[in-house]
């Protein structure tokens, strides 16, 4: 049952990860998206997802009224400064900032799988989450913020091709930190297995995936930049680095979890567990660095 | 350790959960003729917050679109959308038989792009040139394979007529639970419309 577990959450990820990479439709010609976007028709629907799609549909219409009000609420700052305002939208953003996080992208791929291929406790889960979050936001500040400074026009246009750039320079670093990460696990000796995760491969992990500008923070900095509002938008950035924050924290607290609790399980079977103890991480890594590498070839293909 | 297990399940398909980054409220317009179906005109109203972001870029700040500027928009974001049909899937179904659908793509013309409240709104036609004597069904959806635009529906207009005096016209919409997009997550709003010439 774990074992199987297991060999789905790879196969998740692997079918799931060249979703970091899409754009926007209206400004690339999505090539490699029209091989990737599954569009196939499938003449019996094997297993009725009714109530699952519902749930996306629902997440959905949330994040369409959250944009709505948010919209609203800038519209609102630029005619007076509220502090009742400021509270709401801050509520509102950390509240989007969450249920965006849950799409796919912002980390959380990396976030399990790092966890999966390492020994550590729940805290580091919270710490990884933190840092990819708010570098996620960060890296889309800071990159308006110089297109802005420097150019004045053609915000959306310019940061459309910078992105381009920066996944490439972050893919390149995600494949570079598997292959490190498979260089010791396969260095390491058996009576090591579990040696604890560091801070510093936590902050390489963080970094090569938070470099990737969030494109919600791009789009809604840009919109407080045309109301003129500028320092609203960044307010707003920092509420949606507190959401998307929280959920993937939540998903590396859970996998760490999952993975610290099922190795216990495992302990009574002493060949599933040399599996674990093992293998599992050996997968994990060679799983970072082939998504790393995926990712990369289909960010050159666009 | 099922408790974490369960949430974790819970979590992992919301992975393929796509962004949405864009939404955008979407009608059209069926244009008729003598013969049958001319075309379509499309109206695509873009969140306030994305349109922000694109009147910063396109427009000079008068709020207010110039040939210029809308051939500017045309060219850099719109035409790339042509590469999945407008976000537009037309099936032409047969008389006797659904075997018979046919897909149509389609060619997009006259785009106007304009700014009402805030928001962008994209406007354009596209030809199909569908004759026919008595009968007619066409099915009509309207979605981003890659999910990076979510598309609504929310005017009760959503599909309308124009110069439909010669036709009866029955419109059912409904999710077509057999066909997926975005690996498998999400089956299409369609639209299907069923014409019937008029008895002289």
């Amino acid at each position: 049952m774990k074992r199987l577990f297991f060999i789905l959450l790879f196969l998740y990820f692997f079918f799931s990860a060249h979703l970091f990479s899409q754009g926007n439709p209206f400004f690339k010609p999505q090539k490699a998206n029209k091989k990737i976007a599954s569009e196939k028709v499938i003449k019996k629907p094997v297993v009725s997802f009714s109530m699952y799609q519902k749930l996306l549909m629902r997440l959905n219409r949330y994040q369409h009224h959250l944009n709505k009000k948010l919209s609203a609420f800038s519209r609102k700052i630029k005619k007076g400064l509220s502090i009742k305002l400021l509270f709401y939208s801050f509520l509102l953003a950390v509240l989007y900032g969450i249920i965006h996080a849950l799409g796919p992208g912002h980390g959380k791929i990396f976030a399990m799988s790092y966890f999966a291929s390492q020994k550590s406790e729940w805290k580091k889960g919270i710490l990884l989450g933190v840092i990819i979050a708010f570098l996620h936001v960060i890296s889309a500040v800071a990159l308006v913020l110089c297109l802005y400074f420097i150019f004045k026009k053609s915000l959306l246009t310019r940061m459309n091709d910078f992105e381009q750039q920066l996944k490439l320079v972050s893919f390149s670093l995600i494949t570079l930190i598997g292959m490190v990460l498979i260089f010791l696990n396969l260095k390491k000796k058996p009576v090591e297995t579990n040696v604890e995760v560091s801070n510093k491969s936590i902050y390489s992990i963080a970094v090569g995936v938070g470099l990737v500008p969030c494109p919600n923070t791009t789009i809604i900095l840009l919109f407080s930049i045309s109301l003129n509002i500028l320092w609203y938008g960044l307010f707003l950035a920092f509420g949606l680095a507190v959401g998307m924050a929280i959920t993937i924290s939540t998903t590396g607290v859970l996998t760490v979890l999952v993975k610290n609790r099922s190795i216990g399980f495992l302990s009574k079977n002493s060949g599933l567990k040399h599996f674990f103890d093992n293998y599992l991480e050996l997968i994990g890594s060679f799983f970072i660095t082939g998504v790393g590498l995926f990712l990369l070839i289909t960010t050159c293909m666009l | 350790m099922k408790v974490y297990l369960i949430i974790l399940l819970f979590f992992f398909p919301l992975f393929l959960f796509s962004h949405p980054h864009i939404f955008i409220e979407s009608s059209i317009e069926i244009v008729l003729n003598d013969n049958g179906i001319e075309g379509m005109n499309h109206k695509w109203v873009f969140d306030e917050m994305f349109s922000g972001s694109m009147i910063g870029d396109f427009d000079d700040g008068d709020e207010v679109l110039s040939k210029e500027e809308i051939a500017d928009l045309k060219k850099n974001a719109f035409e790339y959308t042509s590469e999945q049909e407008y976000f537009t899937r037309i099936k032409v179904v047969g008389h006797s038989t659904v075997s018979e659908k046919k897909k149509i793509k389609l060619n997009a013309e006259n785009f106007v792009a304009t700014i009402q409240d805030g928001k962008l709104i994209y406007s354009f036609f596209t030809p199909l040139k569908l004759d026919f004597s008595e009968k007619k069904k066409i099915i009509i959806s309207i979605y981003d394979s890659t999910y990076y635009v979510a598309f609504s529906f929310k005017s009760p207009d959503v599909i309308t007529l124009k110069n439909g005096s010669n036709f009866t016209c029955k419109i059912k919409q409904q999710k077509n639970t057999k066909e997926k997009f975005y690996f498998e997550q999400f089956s299409p709003d369609e639209f299907i419309i069923e014409f019937s010439r008029k008895k002289l």
